[in-house]
């Protein structure tokens, strides 16, 4: 489910966050789905609290992306190797309670995958 | 919401026998648009939904074709959608909306963008988890005006295209709404008129 980062909790570093919010903010449009995940994000890092699951899963793809995408690749490219470096499921990169906030926005093989009725 | 101000189009090139116009937008987006063409899609139809809208409307000459499939990067996922439909005017005084509904076990659409890129897997047709949205789409759409400009007849969405990761409610309703707009457009409009739809009604 996780791939390589199952079953582990990582700290979150304030200037790899920062990395992964100017990435986001200057490569998508407002996503309401990704604020929501910055801001568990935010609140870990201000609570001291380690992250693990689809917080680590978001992190580390978003952080390995902006590398990528800084390095010359597509965001094609840096998005599939993101996810092969890590052996994470596409599913993986978003909390289901942001998918349960959000429900319009995410499929049912979304909802499936993690369990939501 | 950002406003997106930069667009590239690529000429008019032919996919299989069909004319279609590639645009590229900011943030990594990259849509299809076919006007007056659509992009071949064949499915079988589970169903027939139908909604009426406008009432009193004068029927306008020549059937209508548009299309549109949207690939939207937001980072740790993307958004995607190909939906279209064609107009075909009547003397009923109304428009009636119809949408095909599939099953969703058609066949790989391999021609996607999200395919061939190797993001997403696929398929043709509308499963009925969508089409809920593609009505309240194209009923949002179809206001006093783009009722007016269309006129009396059927609306119906006949070619459809969803993505495992990529698809959801939110993005069929934005490309249903934008489908209805491109229908109302007269084909001759320009890319830059088409990508302002496109902004308009897809990225909020």
């Amino acid at each position: 489910m996780f791939g390589k980062l199952n079953q582990q909790e990582f700290a979150i570093n304030l200037e790899k966050l920062e990395v992964i919010k100017n990435h986001i903010k200057n490569n998508f449009y407002d996503y309401k789905p990704n604020l929501m995940m910055l801001d568990r994000l935010q609140i870990a890092l201000d609570n001291n609290q380690k992250i693990s699951g689809a917080d680590a899963s978001f992190y580390f793809h978003e952080l390995r992306e902006a590398e990528l995408m800084k390095s010359g690749l597509s965001y094609h490219q840096a998005h599939q190797q993101s996810l092969q470096e890590y052996e994470v499921s596409p599913f993986s990169v978003y909390h289901p309670d942001v998918i349960r906030a959000y429900p319009d926005e995410f499929n049912q093989n979304w909802k499936n995958y993690w369990g939501i009725t | 919401m950002r406003l997106l101000d930069t667009t590239q189009q690529s000429p008019t090139r032919i996919m299989g026998d069909r004319i279609m116009q590639n645009i590229t937008l900011d943030f990594h987006i990259q849509a299809r648009v076919w006007l007056q063409e659509h992009p071949q899609i064949i499915y079988s139809a589970t169903d027939l939904i139908e909604r009426e809208v406008g009432s009193g409307l004068e029927k306008k000459a020549g059937d209508k074709r548009a299309a549109l499939e949207i690939l939207i990067p937001v980072g740790p996922r993307f958004l995607y959608g190909l939906l279209g439909a064609k107009f075909i005017p009547n003397d009923s005084g109304k428009i009636v909306v119809q949408i095909l509904v599939s099953t969703t076990e058609e066949a790989d659409y391999k021609k996607s963008i999200a395919s061939e890129q190797h993001l997403d897997t696929v398929r043709v047709g509308l499963p009925r988890e969508y089409s809920n949205s593609v009505i309240e789409g194209a009923l949002q759409a179809l206001n006093p005006q783009s009722c007016t400009e269309l006129g009396s007849g059927i609306l119906r969405f006949d070619q459809a295209a969803w993505g495992e990761i990529g698809s959801s409610n939110k993005i069929f309703r934005q490309i249903a709404a934008t489908v209805v707009q491109l229908l109302a457009l007269n084909s001759d409009k320009n890319q830059t008129q088409l990508t302002e739809i496109i902004k308009a009604y897809t990225y909020n």
